[in-house]
């Protein structure tokens, strides 16, 4: 392999040739490169939106509704001719680039940065997840581009003193207090709704991913638990996110017997949990809850498998017409369920930032950047929202847009908040009639 | 904590069912690894490819679950092979290659499935009922996987003992140029060997399917517990079996009893570290 | 005309020079977009080298070299966060300490873990990482409950870039280093032929061990830096598969046990994987995996060896 002659240091000039070509070569295409940007004042046509978003990698599926989302929003607001911009004196379109960031927080800033200076977008749109928020922002700030983000719930967004970020998912405080309270709100307040003579759920089992996302939440909520002092948790457990086999778990919860088991997963692990609880036919438990409500549980658990169990999440179908509107089209255009918070809050985000460009008169980023600070916009997902400080939005009611539901009669039916509850929760669920006895 | 019968029942019914999937699992990455001495990083893809070949020919073709089950196994055998042909036949001499390759075939397998099927997880419900067994439930689904997971290893170990392909195969995994000189067409052996690896793979998520769910990347996660079974077993496909049910079951009744849930996966390592380095030292000759 | 040769070895020394000088001056062109790419080259190269050192000049692989690199990452958020010591002594206190934890680390384990060769010693290393993923996960050291552990930036982009780029000096030395030097032939001669060397009198065991600890250390300061690049950071990215396997893949993808492999593999992938990105979105993984395939078919002993072969055959 090696040839190993006395005079190590020349080179034959066929090598030393091509060595001198390569440099060359490398030198003049970054020069053109450089030197070939273009520059100077073009008319202004179109509004550059960037989304870098989880096309691929693990959460493609939430990034993929989400990214649906935002095109749908661009479709609809360029249907009526795009964002009037006083500026401009007219309507300009929006043109949305999407960029895959793999589900990679590394990836995530390389888009971002692209975005911000290859693209030069004007506006752009965060990623899901608080881990590639982090990942974005600050390379968002530091060109001062304004950027909503969703799904990203962190402290650390909020309090890092972000002046271009805005959010759909709240701080920890609120995003607790409302999410959580969801189903925690609804086992406080049980005097509301427990039936004549019904034993009243007092225990509490919290189960959740042995994850961050999975450690936040149970701490979360059993910190309300708490607060609320109506329910005691009486287990409070983990599970490896790869597991695939609930045993020590169900059979954990078969001799603690709380009276409601609140489960933090994903997809996968959650529709893994249920489907051995359905089949090993638990009936100790009264109120089973999966923190996050994916439309795809109906696909693999069935209506009836799921008959009885308790749902929370911002199940934008329900939330209003309008929601119902969107997630119809886009059944119709991408042809499968996008009912899911994110496809919303992806859709909000640029719904919410057109109109702030309306109100600001302008596309640029200080001016927009006041009027979602001063002005009250109107959203899909919350109804009118107004924005603090510190980019956290505030919304009337907020608690109130967290409806519990429980599957009766392959439906599923409002059971909590009573302002928009449709019946009675079942309860205590007849699992006798259900599993046999 | 007051321990109940059912519990222990429980317990130890789920841990022989779990167990001998685990076993299922790794048997197909032992034969693999003990043949042709690669490591098949596409076996973990393999398996769900399998599953969701099967998912979409009873969801989509609507063809009857027992005929999807054997296209699907037909299908992924013959991809198996083809696999092999094209791509692993060339390097399987050299270690790092097929390491390679096999990780390229994991990105692969994993990110197409992901586009073609998105995110979402699939299972398949055989809707068979459950059994009652001293107070607990079974799923006669999963009695099914145990049935189909012992049944397979086992057939597997005979074949390897007793028929002249198996014998072959040993004989070709022991020492590959007496192999020859006895006359065994080695690269034969190779190329059987991977379509029965993929076979044993797409049975594997079959299995798998119908007792849980899966998503386009589970594949690299099975990798890890095949993994274990492997080393565990030392590449005995016999011992495959035992390998499976003691991850199984050491996995059940420790997270039930003795530690809390989320350490559930450290005793597969902890087994795996422990058993590493003490029995597979190298002996200096 | 002179034809004397120079020695490959000696090629590959220029050639990584003319990357070397060519990466330090990218940020002159002040592309945002490229500089980042550049970043993540530079810390897959580095990681590349670190495996390098123990793996491809011994032959043992390892799949478990991302535990240091979390084990680093570690060791800069204990600085930062912790302590909050401001830069510059931040920086030089954070390769420290990652460079005390990884050697300790490293050198405790190597006594159990390197008797093992192939693929035990491989799926050994695999099970450590793992076993200390579950232990940081469970024991939410890194994240504190929180979704991910998170510091406020402490340097700027170019500083940043500059900063990596030292110890990409630094790592490429060392390994440039062990490989030419008496260790480096000892660990070649172990790894073709283990009983041979020994009864050569190599301490095998002493030998490799110190290359693992060299390895580990080069490791766990990529993982400190990890932390002034990504701000944020949670134990699947510190600790994850992808840690331990893409420097494997690198290294192999651009040529073991040379100098110049994990440059050629690193620049390679970045640049196919940020070109398919970009291009590509949805199907990017799913090109990239079969390029790996491809390329690796055609020329199994990495680009390193087809830039070898190619020199040769003009030569």
């Amino acid at each position: 392999m090696k040839e190993i002659f006395p005079n190590k240091k020349a080179l034959t000039k066929v090598q030393v040739a091509v060595i001198v070509i390569v440099i060359v070569v490398a030198a003049i295409g970054g020069l053109v490169y450089y030197f070939s940007q273009p520059s100077g004042v073009t008319e202004k046509t179109e509004i550059l939106l960037g989304h870098v978003a989880h096309l691929t990698g693990f959460y493609a599926y939430e990034g993929t509704i989400a990214a649906h989302g935002t095109m749908l929003a661009v479709d609809d607001i360029n249907a009526e001719g795009g964002v009037y911009v006083e500026e401009y004196g007219k309507k300009l379109p929006l043109r949305l680039i999407v960029e895959d960031d793999a589900s990679d927080p590394e990836k995530t800033k390389i888009a971002t940065e692209k975005l911000c200076t290859v693209d030069n977008v004007d506006f752009l749109i965060a990623p899901g997840g608080s881990t590639w928020n982090l990942a974005a922002v600050p390379i968002s700030e530091k060109y001062h581009k304004l950027c909503i983000g969703w799904g990203g719930s962190a402290e650390e967004l909020w309090t890092s003193g972000f002046k271009y970020y805005f959010g759909f998912t709240t701080v920890n405080d609120l995003y607790s207090a409302t999410y959580y309270a969801g189903i925690i709100g609804f086992l406080a307040h049980y005097e509301e709704w427990l039936p004549e003579g019904a034993p009243p759920p007092l225990t509490v089992a919290l189960i959740g991913m042995n994850n961050a996302y999975g450690r936040c939440a149970v701490d979360k909520m059993e910190e309300l638990v708490n607060e609320f002092g109506v329910q005691t948790v009486v287990m409070k457990e983990y599970f490896d996110p790869k597991t695939t086999d609930f045993t020590p778990l169900i059979t954990k919860i078969q001799t603690t017997k709380p009276d409601a088991v609140i489960v933090v997963g994903y997809a996968t692990q959650n529709t893994n949990f249920f489907r051995q609880v359905i089949e090993m036919k638990v009936k100790e438990v009264k109120i089973w809850c999966p923190s996050c409500w994916f439309p795809q549980y109906f696909l693999t658990l069935g209506y009836d498998g799921l008959e009885y169990f308790f749902d929370q999440q911002y199940w934008i179908n329900y939330l209003s017409d309008e929601a119902r509107d969107i997630c119809q089209r886009a059944q119709e255009k991408w042809d499968y369920d996008h009912s899911l918070g994110y496809f919303a809050w992806g859709y909000d985000g640029v719904y919410v930032l057109a109109q702030a460009i309306e109100k600001a008169g302008s596309l640029d980023t200080e001016k927009v950047r006041t009027a979602l600070l001063t002005e009250t916009f109107h959203s899909i997902t919350y109804g009118d929202i107004t924005f603090q400080e510190n980019g956290v939005p505030l919304v009337e009611n907020f608690e109130a847009k967290v409806p519990i539901r429980q599957v009766v009669d392959h439906k599923q039916v409002v059971v909590w908040p009573p302002e928009y509850k449709e019946a009675d929760p079942i309860y205590p669920p007849p699992w006798d009639e259900k599993y046999g006895s | 904590m007051a321990v109940e019968t059912t519990q222990i029942l429980s317990s130890i019914l789920y841990g022989l069912i779990e167990g001998s999937l685990y076993g299922l699992l790794g048997v197909g990455l032992s034969l693999a690894l003990g043949v042709m001495k690669i490591i098949n990083l596409a076996h973990g893809p393999l398996a769900v490819l399998g599953a969701y070949l099967f998912f979409s020919f009873i969801a989509y073709l609507g063809i009857l679950p027992v005929a999807s089950a054997l296209l699907s196994l037909v299908v992924v055998s013959v991809i198996g092979l083809v696999i092999y042909l094209c791509l692993i036949d060339r390097i399987v001499t050299v270690e790092s290659s097929t390491l390679i390759v096999t990780y390229g075939l994991e990105i692969v397998i994993g990110n197409l499935l992901l586009s073609m099927f998105t995110g979402a997880t699939r299972t398949v419900d055989l809707e068979l009922g459950s059994l009652n067994i001293g107070g607990i439930f079974i799923g006669l689904n999963r009695l099914l996987a145990l049935v189909v997971a012992f049944t397979s290893i086992i057939v597997l170990d005979f074949v390897s003992k007793k028929t002249y392909l198996g014998k072959a195969m040993r004989a070709t995994a022991e020492d590959i140029e007496a192999a020859e000189l006895m006359g065994v067409n080695t690269r034969k052996i190779y190329a059987l060997s991977y379509l029965l690896c993929a076979f044993l793979a797409a049975l594997f998520g079959l299995c798998f399917i119908t007792t849980h769910s899966v998503d386009p990347l589970t594949g690299s996660l099975l990798n890890i517990k095949a993994f274990t079974i492997t080393v565990l077993s030392g590449g005995n496909l016999g011992l495959a079996l035992a390998a499976g049910l003691l991850l199984g079951f050491s996995e059940i009744i420790l997270t039930t009893f003795v530690i809390p849930t989320a350490y559930q996966h450290i005793i597969a390592f902890a087994i795996l570290l422990i058993v590493l380095t003490t029995m597979y030292r190298r002996k200096r000759e | 005309m002179k034809t004397v040769k120079v020695p490959l070895r000696d090629l590959e020394f220029v050639t990584s020079c003319v990357i070397l000088i060519v990466t330090m001056l990218v940020p002159v062109f002040k592309n945002t977009w490229v500089i980042y790419v550049m970043i993540f080259f530079m810390l897959y190269s580095i990681m590349g080298h670190s495996w390098n050192i123990f793996s491809g000049l011994t032959r043992i692989v390892s799949f478990g070299h991302g535990a240091f690199f979390g084990l680093g990452a570690y060791a800069t958020f204990i600085v930062v966060r912790d302590l909050s010591q401001p830069f510059p002594f931040s920086f030089i206190l954070s390769m420290m300490l990652a460079a005390a934890i990884c050697g300790a680390t490293s050198f405790l384990v190597s006594y159990p873990f390197l008797g093992l060769r192939g693929l035990s010693f491989a799926i050994c290393s695999l099970a450590f990482t793992e076993f200390l993923a579950i232990i940081f996960t469970n024991t939410q050291i890194i994240e504190r409950g929180r979704e991910v552990a998170f510091i406020s930036p402490q340097v700027d982009l170019i500083t940043g870039y500059y900063l990596v780029f030292i110890i990409l000096l630094l790592v490429t030395a060392v390994y440039w280093k062990v490989e030419n030097s008496k260790i480096g032939l000892a660990l070649k001669a172990i790894g073709e032929n283990e009983d041979a060397a020994n009864s050569l009198g190599v301490n095998v065991f002493s030998t490799i061990r110190n290359a693992y600890v060299i390895s580990a250390i080069c490791m766990g300061l990529a993982g400190a830096l990890f932390p002034y690049i990504m701000l944020s950071a949670n134990v699947e990215m510190l600790f994850g598969v992808n840690r331990s396997l893409i420097p494997l893949i690198i290294c192999i993808f651009g040529g073991t046990g040379s100098v110049l492999g994990p440059f050629l593999g690193s620049i390679v992938w970045q640049i196919l994987a940020e070109y398919f990105r970009a291009s590509f979105g949805y199907l990017h993984w799913v090109i990239l995996g079969s390029c790996v395939i491809a390329i690796h078919l055609i020329e199994p002993s990495g680009l390193a060896g087809m830039l070898k072969k190619f020199i040769k055959r003009i030569s």
